[in-house]
């Protein structure tokens, strides 16, 4: 009986003991995991993505918004028929049938990235088939409404290294942290079917949408301007070009286009080469369009007035090099205005001996020559200006008719921006306001960096250069009635240490009206192959622009 | 002095039942309409991604190479004389020295 009894005790015991043991296994060891199991079992947290900030142009119609879109994933293990979900997807999303399966052999994989940023209807094509094991997840996009207009302006959006997305190049690289804006999350108790319990656990982290930013871009004005640009390219030849419009009172860009571009929508269909925006970061030598600048210096610091007279006699030697005129033609005695009239290269280094060594390599640097514009765009780029102990004599004087000082368009615009706007050097800017999620705006205010020409000296020559284009090249191509300043170039590109006589970079530079200049454009074309020179090809497309600028701002004819 | 005390421990204890069966009710009442909730989520999706469709739709309407083509279509052409109808500007550029 005993026996019986301590039997009986001996299996209570060891049931008291095991399941003292599962209860310490439960509730010590694996609390933690079965803790976690039964939190997300009850507790779902979806994530809460932020959308990206939108860009608008200045009077506030879209340039970039925001679409849905689906990423597609594959559960691998409950996909039924795998080659009809195959087939089915590979046609629906352009893909090769094989690129999937490939990525389906693994059979560890349970959960599998197929396609990323896929459009609402596509989406619904495929969720008529059905299909079992194939999940959407919802993602956002950007839109064009505009498809490539100011694509180098704007740069795209693609994914870097952890997958996430990311701006590069242009408005979105540079503002990337300001678009991208801060993801939350929702985390929410679910009831046996699934659905949220209201008077349940509930935590939200809410998401924080980018910033939206209103640019200086004038769509209308980006839309001739590219629509030029297009139509300057197939006309004359041209490898490639660009064109910049900048509002001289405040720097800011009223249009930037550069050819041959692409689409941001389809970026990754272009070669890379093309995402960079030549009208920030192409080097280039500006020929006779660099004369204003060196002219203005020479007034501002009067060295040279209006009574100055110039014996263009013939070639003058220096250095051993001959400086001639780009048409070999002489004119004798000429005045101070007649040297940019004529784009007398002998004329300039007159003007340059007058102004001195040292003064015009101070001019250079002052002008943010070999120095970033700090445009708020991301691949902005400059070449250098050589040391000051580098510069020879033939240096400077080639310098003063643009051959052998390379700088961007965008430095190039900016240093005539300087002669329109009364002297000062603004920085040039393309966002205007950066709109907050608490409805506050920052308005970017236009920065002078410095002055560097007098407003007298600054008109004098705005009235030069307006002489230039009716007594120039250029008197039949400009609208009539209205005074617009403007200087040709036509710069030779240097090529394994010596020019190349067949091709050139032809420019026209200018701003109107002068009497209250509302823009300042500059219009470049690499390698126009109808002819060499700015005259026949920039300053044709630069008058075409202006004649439609004018009507859209309502700038009347002055005479 | 005993009966009042009496009467204010009723009265909590009536509110003290009044509270929780308000209590039980509303957690039951909330804890079993978590479909309409989600209903409503879904809703509020619906309407926010027709809000974008709607935005994008309008975006691509009233995009300047979508006006260029419907003007082009109905024949409407850039004027070749523009007839200014502001008074015309003085013949002096601007304050400051001339040539």
């Amino acid at each position: 009986m005993e026996k019986r009894i301590t039997f009986v005790f001996t299996i209570f015991f060891l049931f008291f003991v095991l399941i003292l043991a599962r209860l310490f296994y439960w509730q010590i060891l694996s609390s933690d995991y079965l803790g976690a199991l039964a939190e997300k079992q009850r507790l779902i947290t979806i994530p809460v993505i932020a959308n990206r900030g939108q860009m608008f142009a200045s009077n506030g119609s879209p340039l970039v918004l925001n679409q849905k879109a689906f990423g597609i994933y594959l559960e691998p293990k409950k996909i039924k028929n795998k080659d009809e979900s195959i087939n089915i997807l590979a046609q629906s999303l352009g893909m090769e049938p094989a690129s999937i399966s490939a990525k389906l052999q693994n059979d560890k994989i349970v959960w599998l990235p197929i396609a990323h940023k896929v459009d609402e209807n596509t989406v619904e094509d495929i969720k008529k088939h059905n299909l079992t094991g194939v999940e959407f997840l919802s993602e956002s996009k950007r839109f064009y409404p505009e498809a490539s207009m100011a694509a180098h302006l704007l740069g795209f959006v693609g994914k870097n290294a952890k997958g996430d997305d990311q701006g590069y190049f242009g408005i979105e690289g540079y503002y990337d942290e300001q678009l991208r804006g801060r993801n939350g999350s929702i985390r929410q108790e679910l009831d046996a079917n699934g659905n949220p319990i209201l008077s349940g656990e509930l935590e939200r982290i809410s998401a924080e949408d980018g910033r939206d930013l209103t640019l200086y871009i004038d769509k209308t004005i980006q839309f001739i301007v590219e629509k030029y640009l297009n139509i300057g390219i197939a006309k004359y030849g041209a490898k490639g070009g660009s064109i910049i419009v900048l509002d001289p009172q405040t720097g800011g860009i009223l249009a930037m286009a550069s050819y041959p571009s692409y689409e941001p929508k389809n970026f990754s269909y272009y070669p890379a080469d093309l995402y960079k925006n030549p009208a920030i970061s192409m080097s280039y030598e500006p020929g006779s369009t660099f004369k204003v600048v060196v002219m203005g210096a020479a007034f501002n610091e009067k060295k040279v007035d209006m009574k100055t007279k110039f014996n263009e006699e013939g070639p003058i030697a220096l250095g051993g090099y001959a400086i001639k005129t780009w048409n070999q033609k002489y004119h004798g005695e000429i005045s101070i205005a007649q040297i940019l009239e004529y784009s007398s290269n002998p004329g300039m280094v007159f003007v340059q001996k007058q102004l001195g060594d040292d003064t015009l390599y101070s001019y250079l640097q002052n002008l943010g020559i070999g120095k970033l514009t700090n445009i708020d765009l991301q691949d902005e780029a400059t070449p250098q200006l050589r040391e000051r102990s580098k510069w020879y004599a033939i240096d400077y004087a080639t310098a003063s008719f643009g051959q052998g000082i390379a700088v961007t368009p965008l430095q190039m615009v900016r240093s005539v921006m300087a002669l329109a706007n009364g002297g000062k050097l603004m920085e040039p800017h393309v966002v205007k306001e950066i709109h907050l999620q608490n409805g506050k705006t920052i308005s970017i205010k236009p920065k002078v960096e410095r002055q560097i020409y007098s407003a007298d000296s600054a008109h004098i020559v705005s009235e030069m250069m307006v002489s230039a284009v009716e007594n120039g090249e250029t008197k039949f191509l400009k609208p009539a009635g209205y005074h617009i300043a403007g200087k040709t170039g036509t710069a030779q590109i240097p090529i394994a240490g010596h020019y190349d006589s067949n091709k050139t970079i032809a420019s026209f530079v200018g701003f109107a009206p002068v009497e209250d200049p509302k823009f300042v454009m500059l219009v470049t074309l690499s390698e126009p192959t109808s002819s060499p020179w700015g005259s026949e090809t920039a300053a044709p497309l630069f008058f075409n622009i202006t004649k439609e600028i004018f009507p859209y701002l309502g700038i009347s004819a002055s005479y | 002095m005993r009966t009042s005390k009496i009467l204010h421990y009723c009265v909590i204890s009536i509110i003290l039942a009044i509270l929780v069966i308000l209590q039980v009710y509303f957690l039951n009442t909330y804890s079993t309409n978590g479909q309409q909730i989600s209903d409503l989520q879904k809703e509020i999706e619906s309407i926010e991604n027709q809000n974008v469709r709607l935005q994008t739709q309008i975006a691509s309407d009233s995009a300047m190479l979508a006006i260029s083509v419907q003007s082009d279509s109905i024949g409407l052409n850039k004027s070749p004389l523009t007839v200014s109808l502001k008074s015309p500007l003085p013949v002096a550029y601007r304050v400051g020295q001339s040539m």
